[in-house]
């Protein structure tokens, strides 16, 4: 060992040591500026934006979803003849119309799949295993008939009360007919920021909270954060906020069976179109 | 470790928190309407007699002013419901929400024994139930007109996002007599046509005044001894003199930004092309040099570019080129003749006369000549002019003649989108209009 690595040695630990420590709080120090860098604009809008902005896009799907209801109540006619399977593929096409709707029903429609279809193994197997009792044989077959008739009764009251309650919550989304009258019902209130500079970037978002007669309970302006240092998206935003909170615009034409869907709206006030950028 | 785990649970919650994009319904509102905004302006308040005159005075010039910018509509006193006796108390929105009024100012009026007044407003959001602004200005009390702009500028700055101009001059021609023998006089006046003067006596011909940019001088064309020359008038001291000694007619002139320089057309031998001419060292220089017609030169808010008017296509149009004459480029490519272009004082467009079709137009583009625009046209308008904060135009217009009689000239204001506009009233007839800039 020379001198210099005598010398230098515990020096050299002492330095790696930093650097883990030095590496670590960059690391921390790094994660914290991304939570701050991705966190705090959304903290300040308190709501992302991230959605379709075409409103029609929302509405094709609720149509489409929609349309099945027709050829699922023929279903069950049709299956009069069939096999139980035919029941199945009901319960399957039920499930594909509520993919489209709610994600989380899937997984139920799924395990009641695989239960009836456990249900109908097990039972094969228990005739299986009595082979020699003929008669009994006829008896059980009777018998699985009847279950089966029973089962189909109950599966139809099953797909029926589906029936009943997945046009409902299909066709919950707004139409785009909805979604105009509310678009028509607070243009007639904002009075636009005429000659504003750069007007094609001063769209502003509020965020309504209306009670069921329609009338606004809540507005904010979401991008208080730009406000504060931009005077001209301040002076959009408050115009904005005027065009919502004005009385005139009160008593909005929405519908009361989809309170769920309107109950919290987000409004883009956007100059640009009017302003000719 | 524990500690990890923590640290992760909290991430996944932070994150979830903002990816947690509810699904709210989002919908966008593009169109609205464009009429003036109702206001409510109560009547500021005093407690003596000398105060309620003050009060008065005041009240009704802020009235006028944002009036006359035609952004807002000052709803009728008389529809007022509440009765105000004191700025410091909360006004009752639902009172002036029923008149629909979007914002409310409320102010008073205090002398001092030392003959200095204390004018104090607030401004408030009727529809938000909230107060946007709030200011006290101590004076003299003979700067009450000056106060009053004050007031009406921080109301229009807070309502509008733009800077207010209501303590600015305008520069004219006021013109008299019939046609043939025209008398045309340069006149200025504040905003509100308050203390209106002439500056020429009408003896020459004036046209195109232009201020400078520390509203102290104007420079302007007379046609002194029959020549047209451009001239430079020292507004205060009223003395006269001609800018450089061009060797023939100079004509268009305007100021550098900075005031050092003046613009201008220089016409020799049926061409004409445009110089600078700096007023301190007397130099000028030669920015074009084409065969053709170059006039109407004017510098962009930075003095690094000019836009001007030119027929070297084959008909007038606007071009742009840098401050030493450079890359030149045309920017108008509409049909018709262009001519008269502006720079805006913010920079972001280029005001201008179209003619086409038998028509006159007044229009704006951007410097790269996109976005053009019309917002306003008649039988005869031109010579745009932007209000110090480039939000509005100033312009002249010439009615339709009526039973062989020449129609009136005017000058008109209208905002940049064309939704706004509003007659500034002149004791004469009125063309050629200048807004001064902004008074620091």
């Amino acid at each position: 060992m020379t001198l210099n690595n005598l010398i230098f040695l515990p020096i050299k630990n002492e330095i790696l040591e930093k650097k883990n420590y030095l590496l670590q709080s960059l690391g921390f120090h790094l994660l914290i500026i991304i939570l701050i860098y991705y966190g705090i604009p959304n903290l300040f809008k308190y709501r992302a934006e991230f959605l379709p902005p075409l409103p029609v896009e929302i509405i094709n799907i609720s149509d489409r979803t929609s349309a099945p209801k027709i050829n699922f109540k023929k279903s069950p006619d049709t299956g009069k003849n069939k096999t139980n399977y035919v029941n199945q593929e009901n319960i399957k096409y039920n499930n594909q119309t509520k993919v489209i709707d709610d994600n989380t029903e899937i997984i139920d429609v799924k395990k009641k799949v695989k239960e009836i279809k456990k249900k109908k193994i097990v039972k094969l197997k228990e005739l299986k295993k009595k082979p020699n009792q003929l008669q009994s044989v006829l008896k059980s077959i009777e018998q699985v008939k009847k279950d089966f008739s029973d089962k189909k009764k109950k599966d139809k009251e099953k797909t029926k009360n589906d029936e009943k309650v997945t046009p409902i919550k299909l066709g919950i989304n707004l139409s785009i007919s909805e979604i105009d009258a509310i678009r028509r019902h607070f243009e007639k209130c904002w009075n636009i920021p005429s000659g504003a500079r750069e007007a094609g970037n001063l769209a502003s978002e509020i965020k309504v909270r209306f009670n069921k007669k329609g009338n606004v309970i809540d507005a904010r302006i979401v991008n208080v954060s730009r406000m504060k240092r931009d005077r001209y998206f301040r002076t959009a935003s408050e115009s904005a906020l005027r065009a919502v909170l004005n009385p005139r615009c009160q008593n909005a034409p929405l519908p009361e069976n989809k309170f769920d869907k309107w109950k919290n709206l987000t409004l883009n006030f956007d100059p640009k179109s009017i302003i000719g950028y | 470790m524990k500690y990890t785990k923590k640290i992760i649970f909290s991430f996944l919650i932070f994150f979830s928190y903002i990816l947690n994009v509810n699904a709210e319904l989002k919908i966008d509102i593009t169109s609205g309407y464009t009429e003036p905004t109702p206001i409510g302006i109560y009547e500021f308040i005093g407690t003596n007699d000398e105060e309620k005159i003050l009060a008065k005075q005041i009240t009704k010039l802020v009235i006028a002013d944002l009036n006359n910018s035609g952004l807002f509509k000052i709803i009728d006193p008389k529809a007022y419901i509440q009765k105000i006796s004191s700025t410091n108390i909360m006004p009752k929105f639902s009172d002036w929400k029923v008149i629909n009024a979007q914002a409310l100012i409320v102010g008073s009026s205090v002398l001092n024994a030392s003959g200095h007044v204390r004018i104090e407003f607030r401004l408030w959001d009727v529809f938000a139930e909230q107060q946007m602004a709030g200011w006290a200005f101590s004076t003299v009390r003979s700067n009450w007109r000056q106060i009053s702009h004050r007031i009406a500028d921080k109301v229009y700055e807070r309502l509008t996002g733009e800077i207010g101009y209501f303590d600015t001059r305008i520069a004219y021609i006021a013109e008299s007599g019939p046609q043939k023998k025209r008398i045309k006089r340069l006149a200025i006046m504040d905003q509100d046509g308050a203390n209106h003067r002439f500056l020429t006596n009408g003896n020459n011909l004036v046209l195109t005044p232009r201020f400078s940019p520390s509203q102290q001088e104007l420079t302007y064309l007379s046609y002194i001894g029959r020549i047209p020359r451009v001239y430079l008038l020292d507004i205060e001291t009223g003395k006269q003199e001609i800018v450089g000694d061009f060797p023939g007619m100079t004509f268009a002139p305007r100021f550098s930004p900075f005031g050092d320089e003046v613009i201008m057309s220089l016409a020799t031998g049926g061409n004409s092309d445009i110089y600078s001419y700096n007023l301190k060292t007397n130099i000028r220089k030669q920015l074009t040099s084409y065969r053709g017609i170059d006039t109407s030169p004017s510098y962009s808010p930075n003095g690094k570019r000019i836009v001007f008017n030119s027929d070297r296509g084959g008909s007038p149009q606007i071009y742009t080129m840098s401050n030493k004459g450079k890359k030149i480029k045309r920017i108008s490519f509409g049909k018709g003749h262009y001519s008269t272009p502006v720079w805006s004082p913010r920079g972001d467009y280029i005001a201008f006369t179209k003619f086409y079709n038998k028509t006159f137009y007044i229009g704006v583009m951007t410097p790269e000549g996109e976005g053009e625009r019309v917002i306003a046209k008649g039988f005869l308008v031109e010579g745009p002019t932007w209000t110090p904060n480039g939000r509005m135009i100033a312009y002249t217009k010439k009615d339709y003649p009526k039973q062989k009689k020449d129609g009136k000239t005017r000058i008109f204001l209208i905002d940049l989108t064309g939704f706004h506009g509003k007659e500034i009233i002149t004791p004469l007839e009125a063309s050629d209009p200048s807004w001064s800039p902004l008074l620091d």
